[in-house]
Order: C-alpha cells, then sequence, then structure tokens
C-alpha cells in the first residue's frame, strides 16, 4: 500500500477493529481490510455492500466459481488476489 | 434489426450508489475532478457537472485505468509534490478504478448481449461487432431507467477499450 493514511490514519473505531484482528488472528490485518476501513462512508462501505452482493447473493454460480473469476480477472490484471 | 430488450442488471443500484458516493458525495477533491477522472476521455461538459482532469492528475489517471501494476511509490511522490494530499489521491485512485471498472463491465455486458442475439448466419460474427457498438446506447438509457440513483454517470463505449 502506497498511502500511510490507508495503512494505518484509520480514524478510532476501524483503528479499534483492526487492532482486534491483529490480537485475535496474530497477523496483520490484509491490505483490502484496511481499504475498506479507511473513510468507510466514502468507499469501504458502499463498495462491500456491492460485493456481498455480486460475490455472495443469489446468482447461478456458486460462490467458489465466483471467486475463481474473481481471481483470474486479478491475474489478467496482473493484480494479486 | 430485431427488438431487443436488454435485461435488468441486478447490481445496477448498488453500482450505482457506490459511483454516486464516489463521483459526486463529500469529498476533499472537488466532485467535477471526481468525475472527469471516472469518466475517462468522455467525461460531462461544465454545465452538467463536469471538468477537465486536472495536468497532474492526467499520467496518473492513465495509468490507473490500464495498468495500475505500473503505479510506483514515485507517481505518489509526484503527485504530493503536485499539492495532493493522501485523500485526494485516495479519491483520484478510487474515482478512476470504478470508471474503468465500469466501462469494462459495460463493454463486457453489451459484448455478450450482441453475441447471445446475432442472427446465427455467415455474417454472424460482422453482426455482432456493429451489433456491440450500436447496443452501448441502448444499454447506457436502460441502465439510467432501471436506477433511480442520478449517479449513471459518464458512461463509455466498447469502442474506447482498447
Amino acid at each position: 500500500m502506497r498511502l500511510s493514511n490507508v495503512t494505518r490514519g484509520h480514524r478510532l473505531p476501524q483503528k479499534l477493529t483492526l487492532r482486534m484482528i491483529r490480537v485475535m488472528s496474530g497477523a496483520e490485518p490484509p491490505d483490502i481490510v484496511k481499504l475498506v476501513m479507511y473513510r468507510p462512508e466514502f468507499f469501504g462501505r458502499p463498495y462491500s455492500d456491492l460485493v456481498d452482493e455480486v460475490m455472495r447473493g443469489p446468482s447461478e454460480w456458486s460462490v467458489g466459481e465466483r471467486e475463481l473469476f474473481a481471481a483470474f480477472t486479478s491475474r489478467l490484471n496482473s493484480c494479486r488476489f | 434489426m430485431p427488438d431487443r430488450v436488454i435485461p435488468p442488471d441486478p447490481y445496477n443500484g448498488k453500482m450505482g450508489n457506490l459511483l454516486h458516493i464516489l463521483w459526486r458525495g463529500p469529498g476533499k477533491l472537488d466532485a467535477a475532478t471526481r468525475m472527469a477522472l471516472g469518466g475517462g476521455q468522455r467525461a460531462l461538459p461544465p454545465h452538467e457537472g463536469g471538468g477537465d482532469i486536472p495536468a497532474p492528475l492526467v499520467a496518473y489517471a492513465e495509468k490507473v485505468r490500464r495498468y495500475a501494476y505500473r503505479v510506483t511509490d514515485e507517481d505518489i511522490a509526484a503527485l504530493k509534490a503536485a499539492g495532493y494530499t493522501e485523500d485526494q489521491i485516495f479519491e483520484a485512485t478510487l474515482s478512476v478504478a470504478f470508471g474503468a471498472a465500469r466501462q469494462r463491465y459495460v463493454a463486457g455486458m453489451a459484448a455478450l448481449y450482441a453475441r447471445d442475439t446475432a442472427a446465427p448466419t455467415p455474417a454472424a460474427h460482422d453482426a455482432s461487432d456493429a451489433g456491440a457498438a450500436g447496443d452501448d446506447a441502448n444499454a447506457d438509457s436502460a441502465d439510467r431507467k432501471a436506477s433511480d440513483d442520478p449517479s449513471a454517470a459518464p458512461e463509455t463505449t466498447s469502442k474506447e477499450l482498447d
């Protein structure tokens, strides 16, 4: 992550949540989690709403198939999934 | 050409909501700039709330839109040197990324639809090519009708995809 704000500039509630994830998992939270928790009203909330619907909502595709599509698309974009 | 009914897009509402917030919601970067970043080469005219992409953001926007994996720390440092804050860079990046995502999604759906509805003749390939470009305008208006969200933002055509 190239923006230090998104890495460690979270507001208090999100900061506490991230700290809890660190304690409970014993690992650094993934970048995507830090991203959706940074200014969640601007991005994280509406984005998660959409992603939940696309990836977990009603569909003819299984959840696993949809995850595979996402991984494949990331690969085509040279992005780590 | 037979009448074609574009099937409703079940994700239109939530995608529209996200784009509305990214491009028109309160932010640290002015909304006209965010909208221009999201709309690529086809930003809205000024009287519809559009604007130009400011010069220091042009190259960065193009990079994020077409090959985000090439972005480097130096790109971010250059934007900061030009006076942009991290929050503004955050907003600019998301505005571009979701504009690009939207553009590819619309183009992809139009291409699939054109293929599925093309007449099975020897000229089917040509017909579907023409259909993809022509259908985009229909997809666009169907999109807007399907959503009450006024953020149905600068759509782009499949022709703009490289």
